[in-house]
């Protein structure tokens, strides 16, 4: 039997050709200020699309699309509306897009609960640094044992069928104190922006 | 409706896990698309992951940090998702990428926390004259806090916290305003600008320099004429005022007068490849042996012929994919892109040389058999986009990885020896090498890092660690520096054996965290007659009641200093749960107050 290569090893995958588009000189300016807005918009978008899609590669190629697409079209933009509403109607088509094409999920999700969706990614957009800000306070707040899954599952990105396997438990107990953890830092979120809201 | 899971937050998770069964992931999208809470539910679920992940992605993964922000590098490092939407952006303005997608990179971190200190002292001449502002004259590794600065003569290198290295000769004055801001009144500033740092600015009197992504240098003679240089990239100068600026381009030189508002051209510089501010250690030794052929091959393509096989195939879009078989050692002194590179063969040898003037870029670097890549100036990068680690060593192999100057840039993940059966031996003598994503050393193998010059830059999280190895996996700095907003991990949760050793006082160790995630982790200290240098960590010590605390005095009846400092941290957490003082009386102390841990009383126990 002929000998793997080192190559067929290692596999590397081919990556994204670069684009090659030239565009002209004269766009710079307009497509600085669409970037200044999209700076602002590209964070609810890509979590709006990460609500709707698991692969995380497909996440990220669909929010470049968004991104493509608003470069595109910046020049049909209405500024008397929100940038962000408009990016993430954008970002709604292009998931439906991807449903279709991908043939499963389309009906799962409806469009009353896209445009919940919508909503809901946009206000809580305001709120995001603030509980970025948060976060690392109720980290301090868990205990030992939780912070080390936390540290092991995000610090070293080690799966849960791992940290099963390294724990003695089953993949399922795991992703159950992932998700106590979670929902622990949530409250813990809250529960401080609530009581900074109310003393500011 | 069949709930096979308790609540509506089960459900959501499980969904955003991808574990969630039929009955769940359409409660889920019926609750969402009837119940607007559900919906919020869901985004908020979103974006704690999302948040989860940057807390540790920027190595950022302990308590809270606004306190006690990192002094000296807060730097912006590149995250996957905003540089492949900036690339677009970039590709479809025609700009670089490069300069483009930092800019954007830097438009998204809004919030950068205030810093005392804006620059450390990476290295100066001993002929260095400070006249101030302080009275000492600072010693490498002393943070400068935003100012002005004065020096008589000598020759200056500041690390600054935005990553830029700048190089100042005396005499010179100048005001550091921020990390992407000096303004020169007087003298000669050279700057080498990293990716990510784009947009740094030397102001000089009437002249304002905007980096472009470069290397690039201002001078500020008597007459008032400032001159600017481009060693490499470009840069953009303008009037201070004015709104029409000038573009500069690689090798070229011009002289500004700010009053008459005219420019001239003074010819060209000579172009070279960056070199880091760390003097290279000449004469090292090879940790092992693969020989250096006294003439090395040179690059497929070039008019001399490759000693051993050597294959070249089209790979992809980005480059072309090379194979060096066994016996084979080739020599880059040319830039060199690539999208992968085979390095030796399973039981054969072979060695890669990147020369001043090489530059190789490569995606996907896969090593077998005895393999010596040696950096003896150039830049190796290991650039990728993808999610998996771009250095890869299947079973059985051995790398040596010499450094001695140029720069190694990892921008993926390197997970060294990661295969069981290898092994890795890393000397880092001189010049830089920056992990811009986790950096592994050593998954399951056997690896060793010693440092005895250069800088080693971690922007994320720096595992010593080793699940099979029978050796403990060893870091141990001698000189240079080790920096970075990043984390150092020693040991795995599962009882893995990993040592960092500090030897002596040359060393300066500046991080985000360290962590002691093993209780066979071992932190360890060599003291000499001038003491040992401390690990500052600007965030938290994680100590965890793990580990072991390893003293050690240098051999030889030379008095030691009664104290030393240990550790310098914002936060700490829990202790060490051994102390080993071999052959060291003293005593250990946690001062939370000074944010010190010290060795103090020390004496040698006589006997020992």
């Amino acid at each position: 039997m002929a000998e793997l290569t080192v190559a067929e090893i290692c596999r590397p995958q081919r990556s994204l050709a670069p684009e090659t588009v030239v565009p002209e000189r004269d766009h710079v300016q307009l497509m600085r200020e669409c970037t200044t807005a999209w700076t602002e918009a590209q964070q609810p978008v890509r979590r709006f699309i990460r609500s709707l899609v698991r692969d995380h590669q497909h996440v990220e190629d669909l929010t470049q699309e968004v991104a493509v697409t608003i470069v595109d079209k910046f020049s049909e933009y209405d500024r008397s509306r929100s940038f962000t509403a408009w990016a993430l109607g954008i970002a709604r088509n292009k998931v439906m897009n991807y449903w279709s094409k991908q043939g499963r999920d389309r009906h799962r999700f409806d469009q009353l609960a896209l445009d919940n969706l919508l909503v809901a990614h946009e206000d809580l957009h305001r709120s995001a640094d603030d509980r970025r800000q948060i976060l690392a306070g109720c980290l301090g707040k868990l205990s030992a044992a939780e912070r080390s899954l936390l540290d092991r599952h995000y610090g070293e990105s080690m799966s849960a069928t791992t940290l099963a396997e390294r724990l003695g438990l089953t993949t399922n107990a795991i992703y159950i104190r992932l998700h106590r953890i979670r929902r622990t830092l949530l409250a813990c979120i809250e529960r401080t922006l609530t009581r900074q809201e109310h003393t500011s | 409706m069949n709930r096979d899971r308790s609540t509506l937050d089960d459900q959501i998770q499980a969904y955003l896990d991808g574990t969630a069964g039929e009955a769940d992931l359409q409660a889920v999208a019926e609750a969402v698309g009837t119940d607007p809470a559900a919906a919020n539910l869901l985004a908020r679920h979103t974006l704690l992951r999302e948040l989860l992940e940057d807390h540790y992605a920027d190595g950022s993964d302990l308590l809270a940090l606004s306190q006690h922000a990192f002094s000296t590098a807060p730097v912006v490092w590149p995250r996957k998702a905003w540089l492949s939407i900036a690339a677009v952006m970039a590709a479809l303005l025609g700009l670089a990428a490069f300069g483009w997608g930092t800019w954007f990179l830097r438009k998204t971190n809004n919030t950068v926390p205030a810093v005392p200190t804006v620059a450390v002292v990476a290295a100066h001449t001993p002929d260095l004259q400070w006249e101030g502002p302080t009275a000492a004259a600072p010693t490498r590794g002393t943070g400068l806090a935003a100012g002005p600065v004065k020096i008589g003569k000598g020759t200056l290198s500041l690390l600054l916290s935005s990553a830029v290295e700048l190089t100042v000769d005396g005499p010179a004055q100048f005001d550091l305003s921020s990390d992407m801001q000096v303004l020169l009144a007087a003298g000669h500033i050279s700057a080498a600008v990293p990716e990510g740092a784009e947009g740094f600015a030397i102001e000089a009197p009437g002249l304002r320099v905007v980096d472009l992504g470069t290397e690039f240098e201002v001078t500020v003679p008597p007459d008032g004429r400032p001159q600017v240089a481009v060693r490499r990239g470009a840069v953009e100068a303008s009037f201070v005022g004015s709104p029409n600026s000038m573009r500069i381009g690689e090798a070229e030189r011009h002289r500004f007068d700010p009053k008459a508002g005219t420019s001239e051209p003074l010819g060209t510089v000579a172009s070279r490849l960056p070199e880091p501010s760390s003097q290279p250690t000449v004469n090292h030794q090879p940790i092992t042996g693969i020989g250096r052929p006294a003439s090395p091959a040179r690059w497929p393509g070039s008019s001399s012929s490759l000693e051993g096989k050597t294959t070249t195939a089209p790979d992809s879009a980005s480059g072309a994919g090379v194979s060096i078989g066994s016996d084979a050692f080739l020599a880059i002194d040319s830039p060199q892109s690539l999208a992968m590179l085979n390095l030796g063969e399973p039981g054969g040898t072979c060695g890669l040389q990147l020369l001043p003037g090489g530059t190789l870029s490569v995606e996907q670097l896969n090593i077998a058999g005895r393999s010596r890549l040696h950096l003896a100036g150039g830049m190796l990068t290991l650039s990728d986009s993808r999610d998996q680690a771009n250095l890869c060593m299947p079973p059985d192999t051995h790398l040596d990885l010499v450094i001695d100057s140029g720069y190694l840039i990892a921008e993926n993940v390197v997970r060294l020896a990661a295969g069981r059966a290898t092994t890795v031996d890393m000397q880092l003598n001189g010049g830089l090498v920056e992990a811009r994503r986790p950096f592994v050393l050593s998954e399951f193998g056997g690896g060793r890092l010693l440092q005895t010059g250069g800088q080693f830059r971690v922007a994320s999280n720096l595992f010593l660690h080793s699940l099979h190895a029978e050796e403990p996996v060893r870091y141990i700095i001698r000189d240079g520096t080790l920096t970075g907003p990043g984390s150092l991990r020693l040991g795995d949760w599962q009882a893995t054996n990993a040592i960092f050793r500090v030897e002596g006082t040359k060393p300066v160790i500046q991080l985000g965290v360290l962590h002691l995630a093993s209780d066979r982790g071992v932190l360890e200290y060599l003291i000499d007659a001038a003491g040992v240098s401390p690990i500052t960590v600007d965030q938290e010590v994680g100590l965890n009641d793990r580990g072991t605390l390893r003293l050690v005095s240098a051999a030889g009846d030379q008095p030691l200093p009664q104290q030393v400092v240990l550790l310098r941290y914002g936060n700490r957490r829990g202790r060490f749960a051994r102390v080993e003082l071999n052959g060291l009386a003293g005593s250990v102390v946690y001062d939370d107050n000074a944010g010190e841990m010290r060795f103090e009383n020390i004496q040698r126990q006589m006997g020992d």
